[in-house]
């Protein structure tokens, strides 16, 4: 779910896209590099922002048929690091804001934090730690993926608990004076996302492990030399 | 998906100044959230429902067929606002007990829960109207002035090319697994979608080979030329948007005060 056009007050709409205009200069700044180093990396990355935006708007057998990032952002931020990948959501959000007025203008700089930058960043760091442990691989993947999900709904619920208590970031009087009211705020927020969110973060996680047994039978030699899997782990796979 | 891109390429107000669509749409959108009142935003709403209907001649069904498609989304959140969003010592609107708990809608939390829902349909009314009458190239056509941007903007354009080689792929594929009855019961259908998502990803990786060549063969070297249309402001599109600031203003300030509770 994105916070939707208008939903959040002037002075949080500007902090977060303050927030995520640094990540994305930073993010912008590493493309620049990486494809002035190797130009045969654009045009993947242009279909990887596709792959985003196509699999967010897939529907997933569940109640809901909320759409899946993390899925997408989980995959790119193996491919190409979560700075690259903020990039690439942010545009994915644009396009999703203009043609699906689905999510918006305003609210962009929270939600690609929270989508874009967060989720990944999550999912990339516990990879890469959980990688070099003893674990099934397929249960890292689930648990990068399920933690990234969960990771993205609480920094939104958060996201929206703050607005609500707080009018603009500077007033931090009020977060103080009321701070049971942030909390509560946040409880409810997190407690509506949980009904819906954790069991689709499971349903994520399983659809992710299927689509990485997939891609490793048929093109494990790509997860190799982007560092994502380890020549023993594949033989293990396809053994 | 009935694309927002097809309308803008077909609309009269098409060739009208791309800056100044923005710039009214950025601007309405601003005002929406600087209005403490859910009035201004009702009003900006109606003005950019009607500019889209009858500047941009859209069919009312279809546009409010996709208006209703995101109200639902808004409208939970809304209810959430109103539920959460209480203060101490506010008067009490409605209260719901619930096992321990009681759910308290206040004065304070209604209000504000209009406030963010008229916002937010003033907010899609606005992004509707930006994008059924300016096609998606055109509004990116503007970014290109800065080169510290360029890598992005040439990102920005083939992955609006590639949303729809890979939404159809997506379409076609799943129609054929739920043809062989790859989404009957809730394990099937887990594994489909796994399918789905691992072969597209594959497909990605190819295309993106293919597309390299192709580019190259036809002498790519890191900028896509298209022809940038540009379009002058009429004294009538000026004197319209004029009045459509003005009474923005006026409205803000005649109705700050007023709430619905």
């Amino acid at each position: 779910m994105h916070i939707m056009e208008g939903m959040l007050p002037v002075g949080w709409a500007a902090f977060w896209w303050g927030l995520t205009a640094i990540i994305l200069v930073a993010g912008i700044i590493q493309l620049n590099k990486v494809v002035r180093k190797n130009r045969e990396v654009l045009p993947l990355l242009a279909v990887s922002g596709a792959f985003i935006f196509v699999l967010s708007s897939l529907k997933l057998p569940s109640v809901t048929g909320s759409s899946s990032h993390p899925t997408g952002t989980g995959l790119s931020s193996f491919t190409f690091g979560p700075l690259i990948t903020a990039v690439l959501s942010a545009i994915v959000l644009l396009f999703q804001a203009l043609l699906l007025a689905h999510g918006g203008i305003t609210t962009l700089g929270a939600n690609c934090f929270s989508m874009g930058f967060f989720g990944p960043l999550l999912a990339y760091a516990l990879y890469k730690a959980l990688q070099k442990t003893k674990l099934n691989i397929y249960y890292t993947v689930f648990l990068a993926a399920f933690v990234a999900d969960l990771g993205t709904y609480v920094v939104t619920a958060l996201q929206l608990a703050l607005a609500s208590v707080m009018n603009s970031p500077l007033a931090i009087s009020a977060l103080i004076e009321n701070f049971s009211g942030f909390l509560s705020a946040s409880a409810g927020f997190l407690g509506v996302f949980a009904v819906t969110q954790v069991p689709l973060a499971i349903l994520e996680g399983l659809i992710i492990v299927v689509a990485f047994k997939y891609i490793a039978k048929l093109k494990g030699d790509f997860l190799l030399k982007t560092d994502a899997i380890s020549e023993e782990q594949l033989t293990k796979i396809n053994s | 998906m009935r694309n927002l891109d097809d309308i803008a390429l077909l609309s009269p107000l098409r060739r009208k100044n791309t800056t100044l669509k923005v710039l009214l749409v950025i601007f309405a959108l601003l005002a929406g959230l600087f209005s403490s009142s859910p009035i201004l935003p009702i009003f900006i709403m109606v003005c950019m429902i009607f500019a889209t209907l009858v500047f941009g001649k859209i069919p009312p069904a279809l546009y409010f067929k996709l208006f209703l498609s995101v109200l639902g989304f808004v409208a939970v959140s809304c209810v959430l606002f109103a539920f959460v969003s209480t203060g101490k010592g506010d008067e009490i609107l409605l209260a719901i007990p619930i096992f321990r708990w009681t759910l308290t809608i206040t004065q304070e939390s209604a209000n504000y829960a209009v406030l963010i829902f008229t916002r937010s349909l003033s907010g899609i009314a606005s992004l509707f109207f930006l994008s059924m009458t300016t096609p998606m190239l055109e509004l990116f056509s503007y970014f290109k002035r800065f080169s510290f941007l360029d890598v992005f903007m040439e990102l920005v354009m083939l992955i609006y090319r590639y949303i729809f080689v890979f939404l159809e792929l997506l379409l076609s594929i799943q129609s054929a697994q739920s043809m062989r009855f790859g989404y009957r019961n809730f394990k099937t259908s887990l594994r489909s979608a796994g399918m789905l998502v691992g072969s597209l990803f594959i497909q990605t990786l190819e295309q993106g080979d293919r597309l390299y060549l192709s580019m190259n063969s036809r002498c790519y070297d890191g900028k896509l030329p298209y022809y940038d249309a540009k379009y002058k402001i009429l004294y009538s599109d000026a004197l319209v948007s004029m009045i459509f600031v003005a009474a923005v203003a006026t409205v803000y300030i005649y109705t700050r005060g007023i709430q619905f509770f």
